[in-house]
């Protein structure tokens, strides 16, 4: 899916547990220019209850999300 | 609260939804350590209490707390300690702010006389952490969800944080909703990334006649949501008019409930006798 977008940077939250899974999303964010693509590849269940949530009340925008396999999911966010 | 050892109390203090000011809780420590044992209990409902204050002590430490602008709480027959969870100020999944509405209650009826003891929960969502079935009136912050899809990109979102499996999404890219097993807790709304799901209510749901102890009973969820501050407070204040006219001395509000019908008080909070 990234191939739809220019992707700046992408990180890899499945073997992380809440508060950190949002903890790593943020300080990616931090390190990418706004306008910037990141890619998350993050689980089914805790982390998507709560990180997608969490990237859209700091005004980021999720540009789509889609099950890559079985219970893992790819996030497309363009930062605020 | 009168301790086994004879002589001595633990003084409960008067705090609302477990908030209390720094400075506050400094003072309480200093006279605890003047007139108790130099140490806190936190109480399984939010509250402070100072143990092993000595009987001839009470008067004294009760006048260095007012001064402090700490007041002592109530035990016995009567609206006790409401809790609260932090709510829509503080946690994200908050939908009402929790705090205020825990106050208002505290402000209008801490202390109130009833047939017996009578307990508030304040909550902000259905997650319920401060498990609004358990009190004898729970309140509980809700949204119920509308799907408008004109900007929907289908992405599936939804349908994962939706703790009630209501929401599907067809292969020829309908977002379909069983409104029937939503839950109201606004997880939808809250993680669209395209705001495709609106809150179509915004409000309230309230628990009547919940109780843990002896004789546990899960309580009755009034079935409508309250949107207006205004009427959630008319529906207290008719469901304890209820628990005054029907309770016994010393029956807990949902044996009232058992006794004398739920229907009863849906039909009397509906307007009826």
């Amino acid at each position: 899916m990234s191939e739809e977008y220019s992707v700046d940077k992408k990180i890899d939250i499945t073997t992380d547990v809440c508060p950190f899974t949002f903890v790593k999303a943020k300080i990616a964010l931090d390190a990418i220019q706004s306008g910037d693509i990141l890619e998350i590849t993050l689980n089914k269940g805790e982390a998507m209850q709560n990180v997608p949530r969490s990237i859209k009340d700091e005004g980021h925008t999720i540009l789509k999300v889609k099950e890559i396999e079985e219970g893992i999911f790819s996030l497309i966010v363009k930062k605020v | 609260m009168r301790q086994k050892d004879a002589g001595y109390f633990a003084l409960r203090l008067h705090l609302v939804g477990g908030q209390i000011d720094a400075d506050k809780m400094i003072r309480i420590s200093e006279l605890a350590k003047k007139y108790g044992r130099g140490y806190l209990h936190l109480t399984t409902r939010q509250g402070v209490e100072i143990p092993y204050v000595y009987i001839d002590n009470v008067d004294a430490i009760k006048k260095e707390l007012a001064d402090a602008g700490v007041e002592t709480g109530v035990c016995g027959p009567r609206v006790r300690t409401v809790i609260a969870c932090q709510g829509e100020s503080v946690c994200p999944r908050g939908m009402i702010e929790c705090e205020d509405i825990a106050e208002k209650i505290d402000e209008k009826y801490y202390g109130k006389e009833l047939p017996h003891k009578f307990k508030f929960a304040v909550t902000g969502c259905p997650a319920g952490c401060a498990k609004p079935e358990e009190n004898d009136i729970g309140v509980q912050g809700v949204i119920q969800p509308r799907y408008e899809g004109a900007d929907c990109s289908f992405c599936g979102l939804c349908k994962e944080v939706c703790y009630s499996g209501a929401i599907e999404i067809t292969q020829d890219d309908k977002v379909l909703c069983d409104f029937t097993k939503c839950n109201n807790c606004g997880e939808c709304v809250k993680s669209c990334p395209m705001d495709c799901w609106k809150p179509e209510k915004k409000g309230y749901i309230v628990f009547v006649g919940g109780k843990m102890g002896k004789k546990p009973r899960f309580a009755n969820q009034l079935p409508f949501i309250i949107e207006d501050e205004d009427e959630l407070f008319r529906v207290f204040e008719k469901t304890m008019d209820f628990f005054t006219e029907h309770g016994l001395t010393r029956e807990r509000f949902g044996s009232t409930l058992d006794r004398v019908g739920y229907d009863k008080l849906l039909s009397y909070l509906k307007g009826g006798e």
